[in-house]
């Protein structure tokens, strides 16, 4: 199968590529927030790397988020054209499993807390159990960093926090004895192609946008004078 | 404790911001509400001549957001003033990601922004412009949200 994954749910942008031929590549294109500019020429660049045509793609996984609004918007509309134009299937991932995952294969086990930046002192976070599979405990939500290396701080329970997030907001999660970094900043590409492959092919990729459920409650009720 | 200043014309409204823009850092979002006519662009207009903004403040309603670039030495070079009052949907508020534009150096000042608070977070400060009855002229603008010890003294020192 080719499987190309679009990463763009962090400052970073990056693209992973895996062809029947044996060719596999992750790739960091750029770190800061230049994903309208690299994302569409670098998956022009990939494809000739791999001498591929767009319409050789078998799949196309995304990073639907959670996390920089810009970037979602770049990397899915981009998921979305390729997959129009060449009719090739769309895969959804979310940016905290692509964490969660990682950390898994890089030897991880037990608590895990995936926190992605959302900006302004707030993260999207989820909890994972790790064993010999990844296992989401709780839903994706949005909360401040303090709060959520706070709730670990006098617990007698070792875990693991990584994600930018946790990166960004380090001093709150450095406070927590019984925590571990397991030091990541972008969503990895390698998991989003090994969970893409497996995954079944959706519709429509929608990105997660973990504030909207209550700001379209407050919205529709409001009182415009 | 309630931060409050009690402006009784339109100058010592664009005094009020004026004095509120010393208190601003980047990254900061706040949310004014009020009804019409109670003072929110001419208290933006008083913040943006404090932040060192040159252009003309007009109320940004119809373009929902305007850029001005500011000059001071707060480290803020822009001033985002948006208006989400004819917003249509909570999309439209996201669309112009201003909670990320902040991060760049820049502060947003949103009239209306209550509407759709949740799209910014809780890391914001509100302030609420409520009219005196009976006197046009008069206005009470109360500051909330987010407030730390560093910016609480300054602003008690802010308030009447």
């Amino acid at each position: 199968m080719n499987i190309l994954a679009i990463e763009t749910a962090t400052t970073a942008c990056a693209l992973g590529l895996r062809s029947d031929d044996g060719f596999e590549v992750g790739w960091v294109v750029d770190e800061d927030r230049r994903h309208t500019e690299v994302l569409a020429a670098s998956i022009s660049r990939l494809l000739r790397e791999a001498r591929l045509r767009a319409r050789d793609l078998d799949r196309v996984v995304v990073d639907r988020g959670p996390g920089l609004f810009t970037g979602l918007r770049v990397g899915l509309a981009t998921a979305l054209g390729l997959s129009e134009a060449t009719g090739c299937p769309l895969v959804g991932v979310t940016s905290l499993e692509l964490f969660a995952h990682a950390s898994h294969d890089s030897g991880t086990r037990g608590t895990l807390v995936c926190a992605v930046d959302g900006r302004r002192g707030e993260v999207f976070v989820q909890t994972f159990a790790l064993d010999e599979a990844v296992t989401p405990v709780d839903e994706p939500s949005v909360a401040r960093a303090h709060d959520v290396a706070a709730k670990w701080v006098g617990r007698d329970e070792p875990v693991t926090f990584t994600g930018d997030g946790v990166e960004r907001y380090l001093g709150d999660f450095a406070a927590v004895a019984r925590g571990v970094v397991d030091h990541q900043t972008v969503p990895s590409v390698a998991a989003s192609l090994s969970l893409g492959a497996t995954r079944p092919p959706v519709a429509r990729v929608e990105p997660l946008y973990l504030r909207d459920a209550d700001a379209v409650a407050n919205f529709t009720t409001r009182v415009r004078p | 404790m309630a931060y409050q200043r009690v402006c009784a014309s339109d100058a010592a409204t664009v005094e009020a911001g004026a004095a509120l823009a010393a208190l601003l850092r980047p990254g900061d979002v706040v949310l004014l509400t009020g009804p019409l006519g109670a003072g929110k662009t001419t208290f933006v207009k008083g913040v943006a001549r404090a932040l060192g903004v040159v252009e003309r403040v007009t109320s940004p309603t119809f373009t929902m957001v305007r850029q001005h670039a500011a000059h001071n030495d707060q480290g803020i070079a822009t001033l985002h003033h948006a208006d989400v009052y004819r917003v249509d949907s909570i999309a439209e508020v996201r669309d112009l990601d201003l909670g990320e534009l902040v991060e760049e150096d820049a502060v947003a000042l949103v009239e209306w922004g209550e509407l759709a608070a949740a799209v910014f977070g809780r890391e914001v400060l509100t302030l609420d412009f409520v009219l005196d009855e009976g006197d046009e002229e008069t206005r009470r603008i109360v500051v909330g949200g987010a407030i730390d010890a560093a910016r609480a003294s300054a602003l008690a020192r802010w308030s009447d």
